[in-house]
This record gives structure tokens, sequence and C-alpha cells, in this order.
């Protein structure tokens, strides 16, 4: 079997396929130009995207408007506890954290108060005592002047003391003596 | 004086800003590719098809870049410290465990969803197209961990970009499931 000339073939398949398979490769390679062209336009704009959140979020929070961080400071500034509790959408760890200082700082409140009110009874007892003792010595000076009325004088004493301490304490048995009877100073003055 | 001074307070919180600039990006990127294979698979765009794949193609790529990057960089957050399993395994973290997992689980499918058309002769190209259907559901889990779970959640900004981001890729779901009969939605789209 009898092969053409290898040169002329080529020659013939070059003049057929020469202009198709140029332009082929062009559009291959305009493909990939594009394609390149894409990816990189992606790429571009992927890191951009990111810079400009960064550059946002930087921003946000170095101003201090950060929403998660403007909570934890809120929680730490105990004024405006309440306010952060409520409007802030931070986490909820940060929420209950804030609750636990709020009840913790309600708590010490009420011990502090509860703390100045005994203290504050306590010096009205001693005040009432003083003035109980110094009361007391001076009618019995004056009971030695008039022995007749001796014994009412000391029952008044006793029940005027006892009245007095307990209009400073505000406690509801103070009219009464300990016995439970009505005061005689009450009595003998009305 | 006042450059020193902010890069002193957003300092410790550079993994933190990173994290979530990158999850920013990431969502823009997802709704981008998202709506780029709505528009291919549901034949809505009839011009330049390899163009619209490879973008289509390097959006995907771009967000599964900063998908990385976001979960990656949490790693070096000084308020959060979690561990790997922690920010790639669902249900281990400890905080927001509901949100953290919906993001985990997002990730891992539009990996295995994405990456898996590099796969598609092995898988079957009919099925791999099923399969890819997935993707969108992958995606709207990622917008519902941004919502749930994002310290900007409840900014303007925020919500603003997402709904720009969002909406049109909803709408191009909608059109497309729509527009598919109900007997053809087996059938591959192409």
């Amino acid at each position: 079997m009898h092969n053409p000339p290898r040169t002329s073939r080529r020659t013939t398949l070059t003049q057929a396929q020469l202009s198709a398979r140029s332009l082929a490769r062009a559009k291959r390679a305009a493909l990939r130009r594009r394609t390149r062209r894409i990816r990189r336009t992606v790429a571009g704009f992927t890191a951009s995207l990111f810079a400009a959140a960064f550059l946002g979020v930087y921003v946000q929070l170095a101003s201090g408007h950060d929403p998660a961080l403007s909570a934890a400071s809120k929680r730490n500034n105990p004024s405006s506890l309440t306010a952060s509790v409520a409007s802030t959408s931070g986490s909820s760890k940060a929420k209950a954290e804030a609750q636990r200082a709020a009840r913790k700082r309600a708590a010490a409140k009420r011990a502090a108060e509860r703390k100045a009110a005994a203290a504050k009874r306590k010096a009205a007892e001693d005040a009432a005592a003083g003035a109980g003792a110094v009361e007391s010595t001076s009618e019995e000076a004056n009971a030695e002047g008039a022995s007749s009325e001796s014994s009412s004088s000391s029952s008044s004493t006793t029940g005027e003391s006892s009245s007095s301490s307990s209009s400073t304490t505000g406690e509801s048995s103070g009219g009464e003596s300990s016995a439970g009877e009505p005061s005689p100073v009450s009595t003998s003055q009305s | 004086m006042n450059q020193a001074l902010i890069a002193t307070a957003a300092g410790p919180h550079l993994y933190w800003i990173t994290s979530r600039a990158a999850g920013i990006a990431a969502l823009i990127l997802s709704s981008l590719a998202v709506c780029l294979g709505l528009l291919m698979g549901g034949r809505l765009s009839k011009r330049r098809g390899p163009d619209l794949r490879v973008a289509h193609e390097a959006l995907s790529l771009a967000t599964l870049a900063a998908l990385a990057v976001h979960g990656l960089t949490l790693l070096g957050d000084g308020f959060l410290h979690p561990s790997l399993g922690e920010v790639s395994v669902p249900f281990l973290s400890g905080y927001k465990t509901f949100w953290t997992t919906t993001g985990i689980v997002a990730f891992w499918a539009l990996a295995l969803l994405g990456l898996s058309y590099y796969a598609r002769a092995r898988i079957g190209v009919q099925r791999w197209r099923r399969l890819h259907r997935f993707t969108a559901l992958a995606w709207a889990l990622g917008v519902a961990h941004s919502l749930g779970e994002g310290t900007d959640a409840g900014q303007t900004w925020f919500l603003a970009m997402t709904t720009l981001a969002v909406l049109p890729a909803l709408g191009l779901l909608l059109t497309r499931w729509l527009a598919t009969p109900r007997g053809a939605q087996a059938q591959p789209s192409s």
C-alpha cells in the first residue's frame, strides 16, 4: 500500500484546517483570559469586601459604638444597668452576668439600709436611756421633799422613760408597760 | 496620639474583628454565588453561560475561604477561647449552642455540596445536580446563623446589608421554585 508523500498531505491538511485551528486556539485563549479575569475580579472583590468589613467593624469598635462592647461597659456602669439589660442585643451571657451583678448590688444596698436603721435605733435607745436616768435622779431628789407622792412619781418616771424610748424606735408597744397594762403616765397626765 | 489610642483599644480584639469581617464577607459572597447559581440553573440568563459558571465557582470558593477564616480566627479570640472542636463540631460549643450549631452545619453543608462539583463525574451528574440544590438550604441556614448569633445583628446597617444581599437570592429561589413544575422537580434542570 502506497502512502501519499507526507509533505503533500501535511500541506493539504494545514491548508484546510489552519484557519479553524487558529480560530479554536484563539477562542480557547480568549476563554482562558476571560476566566482568569473573572477569577481575579472575584478575588479582588473578596479582598476589598473583607477589608471594608474589617475597617467598618474596627472603626465601630474603636469609636465605642460596638454593640457587644458597649453592652459590657454598661454592665460595669451601675447607673445605666437596667437600660443596658433591656436595650442591648449583646450576648445572653453578658445579660445574665449583668442581672446577677444587679441583684448583688440590690442586696448590698438593702443590707446597708438595715445596718443604718439598726445603728440609728441603738443610738436613740442610748439617748433615751441617758435621759431617763437623769430624770429619775431629779425626781428622787424632789421625792425627798414630798414623801407623800413618792410612790406615784417613781411609777410615772418609769412609764415616761419607756414611752419616750418607744416613740423614738417607733414600736407599737411603747404606750404599755412590760406587764401589758396601760401606761401610768398617760393616765396621770390626762 | 488618637491613632495610638484606637490601636490600643482595638488591639486585643483583632481576632474577633477579623472573624466578624470574614463572616460579613462570607454572607455577601454566598448570597452572590447563590444568585448566580440560580440564574444558571433556572436558565434565567441566556448569555455568557461559561462566564457565569466561572464566576459562580470563584464566588463559591471565595465563600468557603471566608468561612474558614471566620471559624479559624475565633480560635485566637481572648474572650470565647473556643477549641477547634467547638468551632467545627455541632452541639459542642457552650456559647449560644443552637445558633453556633446552625452555623457549623451550614459551613459543612456548603463545603461538601460545593466541593462535590469536582467529584461529579464519580457521583453522577444528575445525582450531583439533585444534591447541589440543597446548597440553597445551607445558605439559608448560614443567613439564620448570622441573624441569630451575629454581634451586629441588631444594627441597622447590618440588617440593611443583609436585606440587600439576601432578597435577590430569595426572589430568584422563589421564581425557580414556582417556575419548576411539580413533576419535573426531580428531573435535572438542564
